[in-house]
């Protein structure tokens, strides 16, 4: 607790004296859009050149200085893809000047050279940061069609789990571990087709930033990392939108101003009907039924120049009607659906308020019929939550965040066998936090973000309090070093399986299940040693304990206590990412290099011994290459290479042969330590060519051809034994084997 | 004799911390050879057998018998509530890993037993069991129905006991006239071993908590169509089980894949032998008959 108060005192330690200091200076502030769209940047830098006073633009597009001094300046405003703009201002003391920028994207620029320094991305590329573009998600090759989660998966510090897996293992945590947000609001099954994809479509989305950890106290309820995504607002000045062919799924998207706002409206449908149809009559197993779709909408109104109020909307489901055999028929629907409003108030030249209403649905409602005998699940989550957040400056040194965060948290869960419940399960439970943290610059070298959280889950009766700190220090202009520490605590699970998310089921603490927490230390530099050019080195250590995870070893869930359907254990994971990346040019992408170590235990399980979890991946390196050939032909690719999959090898057997329940030997396994063994190392290469052309003068057309796994290196999913033989045979069961797909885009 | 420098010692010793984490100290283990006991006392039944084995490497054909360990000294111990022996049952060797009951000993409900096999090599393997206490069916609701109407088999059990903790069950059908009747659709095959495998199935881990009990302290089992390979005549023996047989079945029922286990992921079969590996378990039994007529539009 002593250590607690200090801690906040140092929070604010600083800002009243500054704050008697900082009367008659002037102060300015204002939204940073793109001018040929009118989008609000997330992250962009304004900077007073040859002073140390600057800001980043928040998740709103708003920035705000405060304490200028009076005189002639020249305010740089830069964004990482968009042209530099610098601009002459002059104050007087006391002015509050309300300047709005639109900024140049730089494919409208193609002359002017764009230098972007370390400083002027500071809040985007903060320790464990790192922003994923939409040029990145939609110009890498992707598996079948593009994917925010599968482009996320290529950052260091990222696995996947398999190449059917969208699954995000952020620094050795499990996929619960990462805070999923669409416009501020969870999403709790961000999965397409079980798994293989994500649910945010690429045409939709405006920006998506990724905390890989020591994340910041405005975010919070995970142990591990947080995806923060936003959707377009729409474009501001003219109609347009995207029309896109695929393999897998076809998309259409549609903005334009409406009034004093926007609009957008995406829609994704899969268009695998015709192939199912044709395979259907040549191939056992084919689904009966199979789609998926998602709606994306967000609508935005400008009120006035202090007022703005958006609605987010999302809706996706998939669904299969699968007959596995004549006797065994199956049927699952699964998806989420997800409201956000907000409001945005400029209460002052200082204070930046947002209020945000949102709810989140998930669902899923598998069905069986097993040889007459059926199976039902009714599975929901059901979130409504109110939030408000607050940027305040006090002073020319301090920014102040300050939030507060209320939600009603509804968890449903009914099994029903052969028509009688067999699981009856209901919890309630409020969520609420508050936060506070201060980012301070005592000195143009140094950045200080001290910050705590307080979280409620009524649900076990459970308060938390995490503290968090990062400090950057600019050893010179181009070389900044950063250190990061946070508490983190999570009062959800997931049971869920690696290869098929459809059936995802979320649990909660309760009295004798407390939240898991855990401290996660990194330090790290980030480096440009020349224009465009960055190399960053980041080492990260995190604890987890009080991990809770349904039993696997359940024998089912009916008579027991709540607590007794978990295991509890602990767990840690460290590593080291090196990134080195050319961010412009006609040749850019990266190179990331992974070394990182993860480990879980459970009492009495693996003779109480620390296992690696099946994604703990030693060495792992990502190469993104993009080449700008000409102005209509882009050529990627990506290769990656990873340490072999854990898994557990099996040493022995033996088996029942008396049993008095089964007229069969009841087989049994006798296996070594827990994922010993490792598969043998993954590589892959992908390639992609974009061909850029015009379509009838009407839109601008992009046709993409990719190849997945260009030499069809056959990487080994899991190996299967098959007890009808004796000895037993192992196979292998493959990864994805070489897949070409073509992909047809327009922008009208 | 070379010297090294200061600095280089100090930039030998970061390298070594670089490397250090590299090295995998979290080797796999090689096989090892264990004995495995099986045996199962049910309650109200004379003590019968024990078979004891070693395993086989994953490699090699297994048969029980080429792995049978005979010459052993095998006795179980009926304990009392201190844990001090009482009764001693001596298991006589038959030869290929089976040993017979030298006495006629009724397993008796809600008392402990101790397993203990000494074999030939002078190893030691100790296990542990308390007997489910009797139960029986109470009423038989419903014996007969034609496949997947809308009547299910239906019977009232009374409620067995086990110290500490719900009663948990498993079910076993045995077909009784598999010559005269065809197997269900589920499980219709021509497969000759298939079919005999059918002949007698059993279900998953099932526990109380999953029924409502009744104000007669009985509770009612409606019979999954699930559970039932052939037509005609058949027999449902409801096990009550003791904590090494649900603890062996529930962790082997998910060995090669559970709901929630990745694909590939193995785990160990949990069994609580001293020494070894196995089964020493203990059930409670109650049985009864029903007979399911196939549906008119069979078509096989």
């Amino acid at each position: 607790m002593k250590f607690l108060l200090i801690f906040l005192a140092f929070i604010v330690a600083g800002i009243l004296p500054a704050q008697a200091s900082s009367k008659n200076q002037a102060s300015i502030n204002g939204y940073i859009t793109d001018e040929s769209t009118g989008e609000t940047l997330i992250g962009a830098t304004v900077l007073i050149k040859d002073t140390d006073f600057g800001a980043t633009t928040n998740t709103s597009g708003y920035y705000q200085i405060r304490g200028v001094p009076s005189g002639t300046f020249t305010l740089r405003v830069s964004y990482m893809g968009y042209a530099t703009l610098e601009q002459e201002i002059t104050l007087e003391a006391g002015d509050e000047l309300r300047l709005d920028i639109s900024l140049i994207p730089r494919g409208l620029e193609l002359d002017e050279l764009v230098v972007v320094s370390e400083r002027e991305q500071e809040e985007r590329r903060n320790i464990g940061r790192r922003n994923i573009s939409t040029d990145l998600i939609t110009q890498s090759p992707g598996v079948l069609q593009d994917d925010v989660f599968r482009s996320i998966q290529l950052l260091p510090g990222i696995a996947a789990a398999s190449d059917f897996s969208s699954g995000l293992y952020i620094r050795g945590g499990s996929p619960d571990q990462t805070l999923i947000q669409l416009d501020q609001t969870t999403v709790y099954n961000p999965t397409h087709f079980f798994g293989f994809f994500s649910t945010f479509n690429p045409d939709a989305i405006k920006d998506v930033q990724v905390y890989k950890g020591t994340y910041p106290a405005e975010y919070g309820g995970r142990l591990g990392s947080v995806v923060d995504i936003y959707n377009k607002d729409g474009n501001r000045n003219e109609h347009g939108g995207v029309l896109s062919l695929g393999m897998l799924s076809s998309r259409v998207m549609t903005e334009g101003p409406v009034g004093n706002g926007s609009y957008m409206v995406a829609y994704r449908r899969s268009t695998l009907e015709p192939v199912l149809a044709v395979l259907r009559n040549q191939v056992e197993g084919v689904p009966d039924s199979f789609y998926f779709y998602d709606l994306n909408a967000k609508f935005n109104y400008e009120l006035d120049d202090h007022n703005r109020v958006s609605t987010a909307f999302y809706a996706g489901t998939d669904d299969v009607v699968l007959p596995f055999e004549e006797e065994l028929n199956f049927d699952l629907r699964y998806g989420n659906q997800t409201f956000s409003t907000s409001w945005t108030h400029i209460a002052s030249s200082n204070l930046f308020a947002n209020f945000r209403l949102t709810g989140s649905r998930y669902f899923n409602y598998p069905f069986a019929d097993i040889g007459g005998t059926e199976f039902e699940r009714d599975n929901r989550v059901n979130e409504l939550s109110l939030r408000a957040d607050f940027d305040w400056l006090p002073a020319p040194r301090h920014e102040l965040n300050a939030g507060i965060w209320g939600a009603r948290l509804n968890f449903t869960l009914n099994d029903t066998f052969d028509d009688a419940p067999i699981l009856e399960s209901t919890i309630n439970s409020w969520y609420t936090a508050a936060y506070l943290q201060n980012i301070w610059r005592p000195t143009p070298q140094w950045r200080i973000n001290a910050g705590i959280r307080g979280e409620y889950f009524s649900r076990g009766d459970h308060w938390r309090l995490g503290p968090r700190l990062t400090t950057d220090y600019y050893l010179t202009e181009n070389l900044r070093l950063q250190a990061g520490y946070g508490r983190y605590y999570q009062f959800l699970t997931l049971v869920t399986n690696e290869a098929f998310s459809g059936f995802d089921v979320w649990l909660t603490t309760d009295n004798n299940v407390p939240p898991a927490y855990g401290d996660q230390f990194a330090a790290g530099f980030k480096y440009e040693p020349f224009d465009n050019w960055e190399v960053e080195l980041e080492g990260y250590y995190r604890t987890m304990n009080d991990l809770f995870e349904l039993d696997p070893f359940q024998g089912g869930t009916g008579g027991f206590e709540y607590h007794e359907l978990f295991r509890f254990g602990k767990g840690y994971a460290y590593g080291i990412e090196a990134l080195v990346e050319r961010s412009a040019g006609s040749v850019n992408g990266f190179i990331g290099y992974t070394y990182g170590k993860t480990r879980r235990k459970f009492p009495e399980f693996n003779q109480d011994r620390f296992f690696p979890p099946r994604y703990d991946r030693r060495h792992d390196i990502t190469a993104l290459v993009n080449y700008e050939l000409s102005n209509s032909w882009q050529l990627s690719s990506t290769f990656t290479y990873q340490t072999g999959q854990a898994f557990t090898k099996p040493t022995g057997r033996t088996g029942l042969v008396n049993s008095p329940f089964q007229n069969t030997r009841t087989n049994t396994l006798i296996v070594g330590r827990v994922n010993a063994s490792r598969m043998p190392a993954y590589n892959r290469l992908d390639i992609s060519a974009i061909r850029r052309g015009n379509f009838f003068d009407w839109a601008d057309s992009e046709l993409q051809l990719q190849i997945i796994n260009v030499y069809s290196r056959r990487n080994i999913w899991f190996y299967s034994y098959d007890f009808e033989e004796n000895p037993p045979e192992v196979q292998q069961v493959p990864l994805l084997p070489i897949l070409p797909s073509v992909t047809y885009t327009l922008n009208f | 004799m070379i010297r090294l420098r200061y600095s280089t010692s100090l930039l030998m010793f970061f390298i070594g911390i670089l490397i250090l984490p590299g090295c995998e100290f979290y080797p796999q283990d090689e096989y090892e050879e264990q004995y495995f006991v099986e045996s199962f006392l049910t309650a109200g039944e004379t003590i019968d057998e024990v078979l004891l084995s070693t395993t086989a490497p994953f490699e090699e054909e297994y048969k029980f018998e080429d792995f049978a360990v005979s010459g052993a000294e095998i006795a179980i111990f009926e304990l009392n509530d201190a844990g001090s022996r009482v009764r001693t049952i001596p298991m006589v060797d038959q030869g290929n890993g089976v040993y017979k009951a030298g006495v006629d000993v009724t397993a008796r409900p809600l008392h402990n037993y101790e397993l203990e096999v000494i074999t030939p090599e002078d190893d030691t393997l100790r296990a542990f069991t308390t007997v489910p206490d009797t139960f029986s069916v109470a009423r038989v609701v419903r014996d007969e129905t034609v496949f997947q109407s809308d009547e299910q088999i239906e019977v009232d059990l009374t409620l067995s006991e086990y110290p500490g903790r719900q009663n948990i069950y498993i079910f076993s059908t045995l077909a009784l006239d598999t010559a005269n009747y065809p197997m269900t659709p589920l499980y219709h095959t021509d497969d000759k071993e298939q079919r005999d495998i059918a002949k007698q199935i059993r279900s998953n881990i099932v526990t109380e908590g999953n029924y409502d009990i009744n104000d007669d302290n009985t509770l009612t089992l409606t019979y999954p169509w699930l559970a039932v390979a052939w037509f005609g005549p058949n027999r449902v023996t409801v096990y009550a089980i003791d904590d090494n047989t649900y603890d062996f079945f529930r962790s082997q029922d998910i060995q090669l894949g559970g709901n929630t286990q990745a694909p590939g992921q193995i785990e160990n079969v949990i069994t609580h032998v001293e020494g070894g590996t196995g089964l020493f378990g203990a059930t409670a039994g109650a049985s009864f008959n029903f007979y399911i007529s196939p549906p008119a539009d069979l078509n096989y």
